[in-house]
């Protein structure tokens, strides 16, 4: 699924998208905790997160991740959005909740990356 | 013989030669004759086999005397080569015994002025010959293998320690990066950046992120937990990544409790960032290959080893994805 299309399910406003951005998106994580979102490397995954900090961004960009959504109405800082934007990372912001947005791509046929996680004892 | 006893049994020379394995020096294939086998036969086999001597053995392989190249001569001088081989045996017999050490060989050898020894068991069955070829050849190998070991070592030693230091490495393969944020909303320079020498080197993408999110997790802890202050180091070679990051902190109370998933001492404030949830230390263990974690009240150091996989090919125009960097 194209970014684009996600922005029109969620209703989300575009604060940034890189031109010709075509990365299809399959996997979706809805997260908080940045740790966590770090701790399965095994798909790109959409960030759906209720943080509007720079590391939501640098997360994304560590991870190579395709987009970041910013949850519950928060608006992201000038920095944050700058870092987006110098890493071409694509950034939404939605009114709706965590919860209802995981649902609506859930039912768009997006998956999670559960098969992903894995433990090192 | 008093210099023979000073050489063996000093202990400069006695640590060298415990360390040679006997075993090396002692030919496993012996030809052997019967005593009743004639002088002409042992003649044949020393020019067949090129060897300038031979065990006499019984039937049941017990070591009843031996012949050598000189014992031939005399028979030809003497024209009894039709002679049976007992006649003629040397019997009054010196061995090494199976289980003798490099140090009881050498002392044989230099106490008597015979060319070679038959190896025996304890039942007195032949069961090999060391001769004074055999010897030289097997110690300068073992003194070969000793000194390359040892340069070895020290090259391994010398490279252990410039790996935390970055000196005397191909620069080109090195990253340094100075941690001073005392803020975590800019914490992560360090890791993105260095997740960009990474990509510049060409490495596979699933072993860069594994070495960024560590990096990351790490440069975080630096800023939450080790007073904002500190450095990462990264060296690679085509096998490995070496990470290195270290505070001046306060150093790790409790690694064991660290290391657990969920356990944290970070702040709200952090947390609202997304850190600080327990999930640092356990992050780095997931991804790193080797995780050592040294701390005391004057910092905390974290090395981590990944291992590229040289079974992964790179897939052609490389790793990069597609709508980043």
């Amino acid at each position: 699924m194209q970014i684009k299309e996600i922005a029109k399910i969620l209703e989300a406003e575009i604060i940034y998208i890189p031109d010709d951005f075509d990365r299809d998106i399959t996997r979706v994580a809805a997260s908080d905790l940045m740790s966590d979102v770090l701790a399965d490397t095994g798909e790109f995954k959409l960030l759906l997160t209720g943080l509007n900090t720079q590391q939501v961004v640098r997360t994304a960009l560590i991870m190579d991740l395709p987009g970041v959504v910013i949850v519950r109405g928060k608006v992201p800082n000038e920095k944050t959005v700058q870092m987006a934007k110098e890493n071409e990372i694509p950034l939404l912001a939605t009114k709706k909740t965590l919860f209802t947005c995981s649902a609506l791509l859930f039912n768009a046929g997006l998956k999670g990356v559960d098969e992903f996680l894995h433990t090192r004892e | 013989m008093d210099q023979i006893d000073d050489y063996i049994t000093d202990p400069k020379f006695a640590a060298i030669i415990s360390n040679l394995d006997a075993e090396k020096c002692i030919r496993r294939t012996v030809y052997t004759l019967l005593p009743e086998n004639t002088m002409a036969d042992a003649k044949e086999m020393m020019r067949k086999r090129k060897i300038s001597g031979i065990p006499i053995v019984n039937k049941n392989r017990e070591l009843k005397g031996i012949i050598s190249i000189e014992d031939i001569i005399i028979s030809l001088e003497e024209g009894n080569l039709d002679d049976p081989i007992e006649k003629h045996m040397t019997t009054h017999l010196v061995t090494l015994n199976n289980n003798d050490s490099m140090s009881t060989i050498l002392k044989k050898f230099l106490t008597y002025s015979y060319g070679r020894f038959p190896v025996v068991d304890d039942d007195n069955k032949v069961v090999g010959v060391v001769t004074k070829g055999d010897l030289a050849l097997s110690i300068l190998q073992q003194f070969g293998n000793i000194y390359l070991h040892y340069k070895k070592r020290d090259e391994t030693l010398t490279f252990d320690k410039d790996m935390h230091t970055l000196e005397n490495l191909d620069q080109d393969q090195c990253f340094t990066f100075a941690i001073e944020n005392e803020h975590i909303d800019s914490a992560g320079e360090g890791s993105a950046r260095m997740k960009k020498f990474l990509q510049s080197k060409g490495f596979q993408r699933d072993i860069i992120q594994k070495a960024s999110i560590s990096a990351y997790e790490a440069e975080v802890n630096v800023v939450i937990h080790g007073g904002g202050k500190g450095v990462i180091k990264l060296f690679t070679t085509p096998e490995i990544i070496f990470l290195f990051v270290e505070d001046s902190g306060p150093g790790i109370k409790d690694i064991d409790l660290a290391m657990k998933e969920g356990w944290s001492t970070a702040s709200d404030e952090v947390r609202e960032h997304g850190f600080g949830a327990g999930m640092g230390l356990p992050n780095m263990r997931r991804y790193a290959d080797k995780l050592v974690i040294l701390s005391d009240e004057n910092g905390t150091k974290v090395e981590m080893l990944f291992i590229i996989d040289p079974h992964k090919k790179l897939p052609e125009g490389g790793e990069e994805p597609e709508g980043t960097g």
